[in-house]
């Protein structure tokens, strides 16, 4: 009898296996959006489509390269992931895409073009914006800035309200995706050849700069973002420089907020996505074709950018995210970006912003751990 | 020998075969020149540093915490030391993947940034782990303790001695007797931990002088840590030469230590000049001009040349500027064997040990309480403390239901298969290993020897090998290498246990079999076995919770969603603490289901087992 039971007990758990036939990995936003989709695409096509969020999705690819057989049909990336998964990625076959060959913004087909051919299907986009706090502006009676502000009025608005008690500007100390935005403003790091230039004037510039807001207590670091939201949520931070894929979490937070461009020359970062296809091309394809025609409803839940003309971007802040785009940066996608940069000026950005070290040795150290990937 | 082979090949297999292997497999150039340019690195002194200092301070205040814990149970009435127990024994089983998080959420919503300063991450980590390790020592320490006459405990009550001073003369001792090996192994563990700062602290605040080109290292950088960091950064085209000459570093090191811990222990008065080496070495030679003075103290028979040898280190650590894992080891061996100290010092210390008892049940009930809650709640960021009247609003089972929508079920099946991969196998192999050493004592010692390579070795200097390994052999995103890992890290405790059982077993039965001819087989099969049901039921029950809750190896080794267990599955709503889209409300609602899990699995299996055992 207890034998049995056990045996049973095996068995019920042996059954629970779900048999895969299409295989996508999402990330980010929109996990419910994809869903949907899977669901009406396999009532359509009669196709099950497997959706597999996968928060970090870097660590699960560099992983994932080492066993090519455990990679997904269908991977969505961002562009400082394509370096990783270039070499398995098939060659994008527009003509299977019905409809929408020939409709790829550049930007897209630039960052994701790779041996002469374009390896992974463009997406969307998500923008770097200035998140305000309003009700903050409204207590203090400060108004807030004309979008084709620059980074010295920024600095003024600082010292108003930080003078109110307010602390002015938050984000973490140690993020590059911040950060490479002023970089590019001021100077040039990202070189038309790929290679990554760090200790130049103009860097070093920015960053004294940056350090005299810390001295000022005009910025606050948050080691972790959802520090960072609860804070400018409760009103104790008035300015957040973030990506517009925030806008709905704030709506739904009731938060009293508005987004600006970035001030002049800093630049907003365009952080693009876009679908890899590893392989089943014969399903994959008509599957991102039903996906692209449902893509507005995305857009307008989740503040993109479609990355595909025609297909209407949100019409909320559009006028902000057009100024973004006049003035933005792609991030790069070379092994010496994702892995090199990132990292070392992660490291460089904490020690010199939390007074820590000296600039020039940083900036050195910085370029030495870049290097060994260029 | 064929009972033996299979543990030699675990054990040697899983440690020694990655590091020989990987170096000859071609992908890997042996240089000495870049031994030494990275042994003189500041990301790697750094790292070593920060493990030392946390592996003291870890050991020491769990040890005394744990045994002032224990000694408290142990006094109070049977209810409350039964609600202790209960307590003590949820935290302890709760995996790393659910605790750590739920730790840091809480650290978050009370200290505004963990890592504001050095000291202050670094005291967020020791807090961590004191209250993830205490219940283990606790318990154990009160084993000890209910295991002695209570004759002695009233003779010195009744000669005038104070509670205090009974736990310092009698009880404290005993543990402190009974526990130096599990103090050793612990302080080596602690030297190679990843699961506590990659989750609490990633390794931050850096420290300038561990941002180098080959690493960066910080207030919170353990030597596992750093080891893993680098596995994930530097796993392209020509690295793998950095990797291994970067992971063969930090073996030597915890070889070293262990090699001068064990010499210490055991024959203090032989080991100055085994230490004087490795400081003037570790020194990088310069060392060898402010050691000079520790030549006028070589006999460490006498304890005043062996405290002067600790100040001369400290010293010396002082005008170097580094701390090297050998001096701290010296001065847990002089803390070990010349604590207590004096009447007031242990009277303050015994108070302020009971002051962080009480933390550490206010700090559990909190946690248990708000991982319940968490699981009906919405929360996808950082949640907050509720108030009391806001705690009811807007509870659902939303989680759930999400947790069956979203394939939950296959995670822990996977878990389910790992545990009792790990249990089943582990039990076949150990107890035939334990066989084999009773038979022949040889192989006893020889097992010893092994157990004694896994214990230094098995850890995250052996992942980095073992990686390179895999993917040369194509044996990444499989189970097998996990169950083998998790088999390898049980090694030491489910050996000896099950040795320990067999050779209590009454010998009248094995030799009535030999007798009627039975091979050794069916001796071990039919007539050792199952007279040690029992205790080898715990041997499972031991390496199923360890397979269960197996974490790092399916971090480094799975790479397909469907095969990920339970802990990676939390891991990727909120374990992570670099997560932008954190769901913490689902995490905690799969944390709960898994632990509910869990418990349904382990804790009637044995009384099933016992029950068919020992009615047929």
């Amino acid at each position: 009898m207890t034998k049995r039971a056990i045996l049973s007990y095996f068995l019920l758990f042996i059954s629970v296996t779900v048999g895969l036939s299409f295989t996508v990995w999402v990330s980010w936003e929109g996990e419910d959006w994809y869903r949907t989709v899977a669901k009406a695409y396999a009532e359509t096509a009669q196709v099950r489509v497997e959706i597999v969020p996968i928060p970090a999705l870097d660590q699960k690819l560099q992983v994932g390269m080492k066993t090519p057989d455990t990679l997904p049909d269908l991977c969505l990336i961002k562009s400082d992931y394509f370096p990783l998964v270039a070499s398995s990625a098939l060659p994008v076959d527009s003509g299977r895409l019905l409809g929408y060959a020939g409709r790829f913004a550049e930007i897209g087909i630039q960052t994701y073009t790779s041996g002469g051919a374009l390896r992974a299907v463009p997406f969307y986009a998500d923008t770097q914006v200035l998140f305000l706090q309003t009700a903050v502006f409204e207590k203090h009676q400060i108004p807030l800035p004309e979008s084709d502000w620059t980074v010295d009025d920024l600095e003024a608005l600082m010292t108003r309200l930080h003078a109110c008690g307010v602390t002015p500007i938050g984000w973490g100390f140690n993020s590059p995706y911040i950060f490479q935005g002023l970089q590019e403003g001021f100077g040039q790091s990202f070189m038309p050849d790929g290679t990554i230039r760090v200790k130049t004037e103009e860097n070093q510039g920015v960053l004294r700069r940056l350090r005299s807001w810390v001295v000022n207590g005009w910025f606050k670091d948050y080691p972790q973002r959802p520090g960072l939201i609860k804070d400018f949520s409760a009103g104790k931070v008035a300015m957040i420089p973030q990506g517009s894929y925030l806008i709905p979490n704030f709506d739904e937070m009731e938060v009293p907020y508005t987004a600006v461009p970035l001030p002049h020359p800093w630049k907003s970062v365009i952080d693009t996505k876009a679908w890899v296809v590893f392989k089943n091309e014969v399903l994959v394809y008509p599957f991102l074709s039903f996906l692209f025609d449902r893509m507005e409803e995305l857009c307008a839940a989740h503040m993109k950018q479609s990355l595909i003309e025609g297909i209407p971007s949100t019409e909320r802040y559009s006028e902000v995210f057009e100024k973004s785009l006049k003035n933005s940066l792609v991030q790069p996608s070379t092994i010496a970006y994702s892995e090199g940069y990132w990292t070392a000026m992660k490291a460089c950005l904490e020690l010199y912003l939390r007074g820590e070290g000296e600039l020039q040795p940083l900036l050195s150290t910085a370029q030495a751990y870049i290097d060994q990937f260029q | 020998m064929i009972f033996f082979f299979p543990f030699l090949l675990l054990t040697a297999g899983m440690t020694l075969f990655p590091a020989a292997f990987s170096a000859i497999a071609g992908r890997t150039r042996i240089r000495f020149d870049l031994f030494w340019e990275l042994f003189r690195d500041g990301s790697f002194r750094i790292s070593a540093q920060v493990s030392s200092l946390y592996a003291i301070f870890t050991t020491l205040s769990v040890f005394f915490c744990g045994t002032t814990a224990a000694y408290l149970l142990y006094r109070l009435p049977r209810f409350f030391r039964k609600a202790g127990f209960i307590l003590l024994f949820v935290i302890w089983a709760l995996p790393s993947f659910v605790s750590l998080p739920v730790f840091r959420a809480m650290l978050l919503n009370t200290v505004e940034n963990p890592i504001a300063s050095g000291l202050q991450a670094f005291l967020s980590v020791l807090t961590g782990r004191l209250w993830v390790d205490l219940p283990i020592m606790t318990l154990i320490a009160l084993a000890l303790f209910e295991d002695l006459s209570p004759s002695y405990d009233e003779s010195m009550r009744l000669e005038g001695a104070g509670t205090i001073d009974r736990f310092f003369s009698l009880f404290f001792q005993i543990a402190r007797k009974s526990l130096v090996g599990y103090l050793c192994i612990s302080f080596l563990d602690q030297m190679r931990d990843v699961t506590l700062p990659m989750m609490l602290t990633e390794g931050r605040p850096l420290l300038i002088a561990g941002f180098t080109p080959y690493g960066i290292a910080g207030a919170t950088t353990t030597l596992g840590f750093f080891l893993k960091n680098n596995l994930v950064d530097f796993t392209s085209g020509d690295s793998w030469t950095f990797l291994w000459s970067q992971n063969a570093l930090v073996t030597a090191t915890l070889l070293a230590s262990f090699w001068f811990m064990n010499r210490l222990f055991r024959r203090p008065e032989k080991t100055f000049w085994l230490w004087f080496g490795l400081e003037v070495l570790w020194g990088l030679f310069l060392g060898s001009l402010v050691f000079l003075p520790a030549l006028f103290f070589t006999d460490w028979k006498r304890k005043e040349h062996t405290y002067a040898c600790a100040g001369i280190a400290a010293g010396a650590s002082l005008i170097l500027g580094h701390l090297s894992p050998f001096t701290v080891i010296l001065w847990v061996f002089l803390l070990y064997h010349f604590f207590p100290f004096r009447k007031v010092f242990d009277r303050l210390l015994f108070f302020f040990n009971t002051a962080l008892i009480a933390l550490w049940i206010s700090v559990s009930v909190i946690a248990l309480g708000f991982l319940v809650w968490l699981s009906f709640s919405g929360y996808e960021y950082l949640p907050p403390f509720p108030t009391i009247g806001k705690a009811l609003e807007n509870l659902s089972w939303d989680n759930y239901a999400y947790l069956f929508d979203s394939g939950f079920l296959v995670n822990l099946k996977n878990s389910l298969w790992l545990g009792l991969g790990s249990g089943a196998l582990g039990v076949l192999i150990f107890s035939m290993a334990a066989y084999a050493a009773l038979k022949k004592p040889k192989y006893y010692t020889f097992a010893k020897g092994l157990i004694s390579i896994t214990l230094v070795m098995a850890g995250m200097n052996t992942f980095v090998p073992l990686v390179q390994t895999l993917e040369a052999l194509h044996g990444l995103n499989r189970f097998l290498p996990i169950v083998f890992a998790v088999l390898n890290q049980s090694a030491p405790i489910a050996f000896m246990t099950a040795y320990f059982a067999f050779r209590q077993t009454d010998r009248t039965y094995t030799e009535l079999g030999q007798i009627d001819g039975a091979s050794r087989w069916q001796l071990f099969w039919k007539i050792l076995l199952p007279l040690s049901i029992p205790t080898v039921s715990v041997v499972f029950l031991y390496i199923f919770i360890k397979g269960w809750s197996s974490f790092i190896a399916p971090l480094l080794l799975i790479s397909s969603p469907e095969k990920y267990p339970v802990s990676l599955r939390l891991y990727d709503w909120a374990g992570d603490p670099g997560l932008h889209h954190t769901r913490w409300g689902i995490f905690a609602a799969g944390a709960i289901l898994t632990v509910a899990v869990m418990a349904v699995c382990s804790i009637p299996l044995p009384a099933l087992v016992r029950k068919r055992w020992s009615s047929g």
